[in-house]
């Protein structure tokens, strides 16, 4: 254990700390502004009213997060003088327990922060064309605006407990947007279930921060939600052994921190409302339930990663959690015919690739893999939505086909998006899932690594195939829709050119060090170096070819199958039982229904008996038959004249008073 | 002029003016009272804005840890013999209660606008009930504190006995019989409580009583019967069923009060009466509580679960939400302490927020089957919103103030070493996944989906002063979850001085059972945990 921690404890904090100055609390700037764009929209009915006004405020709001953060913190850090910026104050002082709000703005939470200022612009721009004449439109930009505040609000948490909130209001923003389109019975439902789900995992996620925040209490003698400060615990302290005198519950407090992650980044078996969370409007599922929400759990665990490496076998259950889900939600995507639930697995599955990164210990590339899946997930997301806008509301790809031509901008996009995921040579996606496959290469923390890494490499066939599959049955054949397709407006394209030129060239800021001899070429890695730990990342040439061959493979086997298949999905019949299988989602959530519907609704049912029969009926009811009699007559003395109720007010007070100076006199 | 002698007259004198007032003069009867809650909160407020910076009345335990300080004194003798005397004052629990208190009746008064059956009589009730429940928060005397805690029962069985309703799920006598007998079985139980401790100290003068060391033993015997007592009122399980099935037959200002204060006197009395004078008793038994209140927390939201009428759901939630007040003060921590304290404020805000927008369409309505309803965001946005936002807040999401106090309470119970408490901890947890099933379920079926077409007519709060009271209640829900710290400064001002009582009495048994061998003292070693 200790020779494990031992080249962690070197990766320290290299950075210059900055706490005073415009630059240290301009990230509050950055994180305030799209609240008030909210706070503008949802107090001022005119606003709210006029679609286009809020729209124009909340894309402003957004921009400007963005400009900022490039010009006074990402610029700066490519040219070498990166820093960490700190604003902290106390919030909530009792005693010895102090909780703090503020934020840091290190390497991590600004590539983060990029991500999310970066690509919300491009959606909140999209959603501009893709809300068009929706009477909502302005109660629309007020709660995509609230989302953005609550995820900025995690990614530059100082501590703990702010990630914490801002958590929650993301879990808030979240049910509001999947549940925008109220009127209809499944959004409801949809909104309902991703709210309770991640409830569950921050079940789990609140009692893991406070495991580690006692035990970080016990190993340094100071109580402290700061990840600095269980860092320094974790690395210098002893916390693992420490942890109330045992390494095992270091792994349970690791674990119920995971749970957190589990949740938000919807992996199993807390997986299932993610494909549900479709029923919101296509922007969000586009920035939320594919570039930035999700992955906030993904985040969380590699800005906290010392926790995990607080245990020995914790990460271990975290690689077999991805790489289970990174399989069966591939699986399920498969047999998907919604365009949107296809893309909401594929998301499922790539989460889990960066989960099994995290088990590895490669926070870097699952950071990467983050990044690159931000972009092009949220691309095809958005020409999802483009190709939804363009058939008049239809999702069903069985009624598409044909739109290559209908849709040219829509379709060359899709396709930049659409080999990205696949990684297929040089584009982005290729780089980043070869870094996590790699991190498997020859790791042995990772109990069952080998099988896992041949896992990964099923799911890269698998991948290749759902893709190719969706392509060739919304843009192949002839089309088959009942009304005339048309391609989208430039508002919306536009955002498209721009999230597919970054999808093609930000790969390339990954290229491990040893691919050319010469090292440096992994500015990714550069930039992270504060975070970066273990060893660099490195290209295995067999494996990148092993993993591009299949990927081709099970690209070229789609073609065969869809390319003129004209919408009809010859697999059923082919696959039987295994398709039946995969279609019904493993069965996972007609297990969750059974538990809701029967054993809580069972066990709710008991506790009502019992309050009825046992605590009302027996205990209370018992009691006040006697009484009751005496209530009859009380009732009957209800003259309805309030003289009578004063008399018998005074009268009744006056007798207490009495009772009492007796007994006092008796004494 | 006494500021507390202020908050506490203005609602008297309202009383006898809105007894002088025909009735049907309705307009001046609503202005009168209006008048009234108004200057009651302005009044408040300035007592909670300046009470950091006040002189200091009263001390109770001067020069030793425990120090317990009250401002805003007045001491007059009435039957000196007796040590029997008018005393007014307050310690920070004591102002987060009025503050509370004087926010409700605020928004109640206005929500009540809507009543149209004996208007003037309607609003007398309400201003003697609210009378008695300040008395209560501000008394320093035990003789006049059970005084206006019996004055604030009174008509509250007369409201809802007379303004209430029978609906399928509860039946409007049963539920006001019930109400008022458990609530005077309770007080009765406190009572006995009270004489007792005055034949201990020959005093009804509470700051002094706090200076009387009453006997360990005695202790163990007289904490479960004031506590008790105080408690049927909170209501802790399974004292409660009195309390959702009154929620549902009460009138919508009657509910506010009822969930919003009347539960919060039952919390009050427990610290201010069992906690403060019996810390040794205290010590043993608290920890016993904490196993109680996961009863509250979870059977509560259980029952909620399963029940359709939503004012038995509010009112089920309400005794799952006072189980994590009880768990703060079984914490015996300081951040417990003070977020039980807090709890008490914001669960009272949040729950009356809630019986308000309930009784706001249940009135067009006349039902609150959640199967019955369905869609009505359609026809009143605003109502909705603020529902949502009240739902929110009870289901402990940040931003509002419920997150931040059930925290403090979480946390504290987890800070304690005691496995009596963190696993009441775990349980609480629990508590918020299964307070979110109900509550979203219910917002789902009110207000999402497709609305019956004879919900087309009904009306939303549009003009300024029917939206007041519900801005007001969520505007306090939200400054004090951005802001929490005054009201944690406030709560914390309160319960240090009990909560050192109770750490030192914990120490010194630890220490008498250390220094005692096995055999010499059994008994005693056995309390001590």
């Amino acid at each position: 254990m200790a020779d494990l921690l031992l080249p962690l404890a070197s990766a320290g904090h290299a950075a210059e700390v900055v706490t005073e100055g415009f630059k240290a609390w301009a990230p509050w700037l950055v994180l305030f502004i799209p609240l008030g764009v909210a706070f503008l929209v949802a107090a001022m009915p005119p606003l709210r009213k006029r679609g286009n006004a809020a729209a124009a405020l909340a894309i402003a709001g957004v921009a400007t997060g963005f400009i900022l953060t490039t010009v006074l913190y990402f610029l700066p850090l490519l040219g070498g003088h990166g820093a960490t910026y700190e604003a902290v104050v106390d919030w909530i002082v009792v005693g010895d327990v102090v909780i703090q709000f503020g934020s840091r703005l290190d390497s991590l939470a600004l590539i983060m922060t990029m991500v999310v200022t970066g690509i919300g612009t491009a959606i909140f721009v999209y959603a501009l064309g893709y809300m068009h004449g929706d009477p909502a439109m302005g109660r629309f930009y007020g709660k995509f605006s609230l989302f953005v505040f609550s995820m900025l609000g995690i990614v530059i948490s100082p501590n703990f407990f702010q990630t914490f909130v801002f958590w929650e209001l993301v879990g808030v923003s979240s049910y509001l947007l999947i549940g925008y389109y109220w009127k209809k019975h499944s959004a409801g439902e949809a909104a309902k279930k991703a709210f309770l789900t991640n409830r569950v995992g921050d079940f789990g996620f609140l009692l893991g921060i406070l495991m580690v925040w006692t035990a970080v209490g016990e190993a340094t003698g100071t109580l402290s939600f700061d990840f600095e400060v269980i860092r320094h615990a974790v690395f210098e302290e002893g916390y693992g052994a420490s942890f109330f005198g045992s390494s095992w519950l270091a792994g349970l407090g690791a674990i119920l921190v995971f749970c957190g992650c589990m949740g938000k980044s919807a992996q199993f078996p807390l997986h299932v409302w993610l494909p549900d969370a479709m029923e919101g409007p296509t922007p969000v599922s586009a920035l939320m339930h594919a570039a930035t929400m999700v992955a906030a759990g993904i985040y969380m665990m590699i800005r906290c990663f010392f926790v995990l490496q607080g245990s020995s076998w914790a990460p271990t259950v975290v690689a077999w959690l991805g790489g289970i889900t990174a399989f069966i939600a591939a699986t399920m995507a498969i047999t998907q015919r919604d365009i949107k639930k296809v893309l909401a697995y594929s998301t499922l599955s790539q989460l889990g690739y960066m989960t099994m990164a995290l088990g590895a210990g490669a926070y870097t590339a699952a950071m990467f893999h983050l990044t690159t899946h931000a972009c092009f997930k949220a691309l095809l997301f958005l020409c999802a939505g483009s190709v939804i806008h363009g058939c008049h509301h239809e999702q069903d790809m069985t009624h598409m086909g044909g739109l290559k031509s209908l849709m040219p901008s829509t379709y060359r996009t899709w396709m930049i998006g659409t080999v990205s995921l696949t990684a297929i040579l040089p584009i982005a996606g290729w780089w980043s899932k070869d870094e996590i496959l790699g991190s498997y290469v020859g790791n042995a923390s990772i109990a069952g690594g080998p099988l896992l890494l041949i896992l990964g490499l099923a799911v890269a066939g698998m991948t290749a195939f759902y893709m190719f599959r969706a392509t060739h049955m919304t843009f192949s054949g002839s089309y088959r829709g009942h009304h005339p397709a048309h391609e989208s407006p430039k508002v919306m394209t536009g955002p498209l050119w721009a999230l597919a030129i970054a999808s093609l060239f930000v790969g390339f800021i990954g290229i491990p060090d040893n691919t050319f001899g010469t090292a440096h070429t992994n500015i990714f890695e550069h930039l992270l170096h504060d975070w970066h730990v273990g060893e660099s990342a490195h290209l295995h040439v067999w494996l990148a070819a092993l993993s591009t061959v299949i990927a081709i493979g099970g690209a070229l086997l789609a073609r065969a199958i869809y390319a003129k298949s004209e919408g009809k999905d010859p697999l059923p019949a082919k696959l039987g039982g295994i398709w039946t299988l995969c279609n019904e989602l493993w069965y996972v959530d007609r297990f969750y229904l059974w538990l809701v519907r029967t054993v809580q609704q069972g066990i709710a049912n008991v506790c009502w008996w019992f309050e009825r029969n046992v605590i009302i009926q027996g205990a209370i009811n018992g009691l006040s038959q006697g009484t009751r009699a005496s209530g009859e007559a009380l009732r009957r003395a209800q003259s309805g004249r309030l003289g009578a109720y004063v008399t018998s007010f005074v009268v009744g007070a006056v007798i207490v008073l009495l009772v009492v100076l007796v007994q006092l006199q008796l004494r | 002029m006494n500021l507390l002698l202020l908050i506490l007259l203005t609602p008297a004198i309202a009383t006898a003016v809105l007894f002088a007032i025909p009735g049907q003069r309705v307009t001046w009867v609503r202005g009168v009272a209006t008048l009234a809650s108004s200057l009651v909160l302005v009044a408040s407020l300035a007592l909670a804005w300046g009470y950091h910076d006040a002189p200091v009345g009263r001390v109770a335990g001067a020069g030793t840890t425990a120090e317990h300080v009250y401002k805003h004194t007045m001491d007059v003798d009435w039957v000196p013999s007796l040590g029997l005397g008018f005393r007014l004052g307050v310690d920070g629990i004591g102002v987060a209660m009025v503050l509370l208190t004087a926010f409700i009746i605020f928004a109640g008064v206005i929500v009540s606008y809507t009543v149209q059956k004996r208007v003037k009589e309607y609003y007398i009730n309400l201003m003697a009930l609210v009378t008695g429940v300040f008395g209560v928060f501000v008394s320093l005397d035990l003789f006049f504190y059970y005084f206006f805690y019996e004055l604030a029962v009174i008509p509250m069985f007369l409201l809802i006995g007379i303004w209430g309703s029978t609906t399928r799920t509860v039946d409007q006598q049963y539920a006001t019989m019930k109400l008022v007998l458990m609530l005077s079985t309770g007080a009765v139980a406190a009572l006995v409580g009270l004489l007792w401790l005055y034949t201990q100290g020959h005093t009804f003068d509470m700051v002094a009583l706090e200076d009387v060391k009453l006997a360990v033993k005695d202790q163990m015997i007289w904490f479960p019967v004031v506590f008790l007592g105080f408690a049927s009122l909170i209501p802790l399980w399974p004292l409660h069923s009195w309390s959702p099935a009154g929620h549902a037959a009460a009138p919508a200002a009657v509910s506010m009060l009822h969930a919003g204060v009347l539960m919060k006197l039952g919390a009050f009395g427990v610290l201010r009466v069992a906690m403060t004078y019996m810390p040794d008793a205290a010590a043993v038994y608290l920890p016993w509580v904490g196993i109680l209140c996961c009863f509250n927390i979870v059977y509560g939201a259980l029952v909620a679960i399963r029940h359709k009428d939503l004012k038995l759901i509010i009112g089920y939630s309400s005794s799952s939400h006072m189980g994590y007040v009880l768990l703060g003060l079984a914490s015996i921590t300081l951040v417990g302490f003070s977020g039980a304290v807090f709890l008490m404020f914001a669960h009272g805000i949040m729950t009356a927020l809630a019986f308000s927008l309930i009784g706001w369409f249940y009135d067009q309505t006349h039902t609150r089957m959640v199967g019955d309803l369905g869609g009505l965001m359609k026809v009143m946005p605003f109502a909705g919103f603020c529902f949502i936002v009240a739902a929110m807040a009870s289901a402990g999401l940040p931003g509002f103030a419920n997150f931040v106090s059930e925290l403090m309470v979480i946390i504290g119970a987890w800070q304690s070493d005691s496995l009596f408490t963190k696993i009441p901890a775990v349980l609480a947890v629990w508590g918020l996944v299964l307070t979110g099933v109900y509550l979203l379920r219910a917002v789902k079926d009110v207000w999402y989906g497709d609305m019956p077409e004879r919900w087309k007519d009904l009306k939303d709060a549009t003009r300024p002063i029917q939206k007041l009271p519900f801005i007001v209640l969520m505007g306090v829900l939200v400054w004090f979850g951005f802001r929490p710290q005054p009201m944690i400064d406030l709560a914390e001002d309160g319960v240090r001085p009990i909560l050192t009582r109770i750490q030192e009495a914990e120490a010194a048994a630890a220490g008498a059972q250390t220094a005692a061998t096995p055999h010499d003292e059994p008994a005693h070693a056995e309390g001590g945990r």
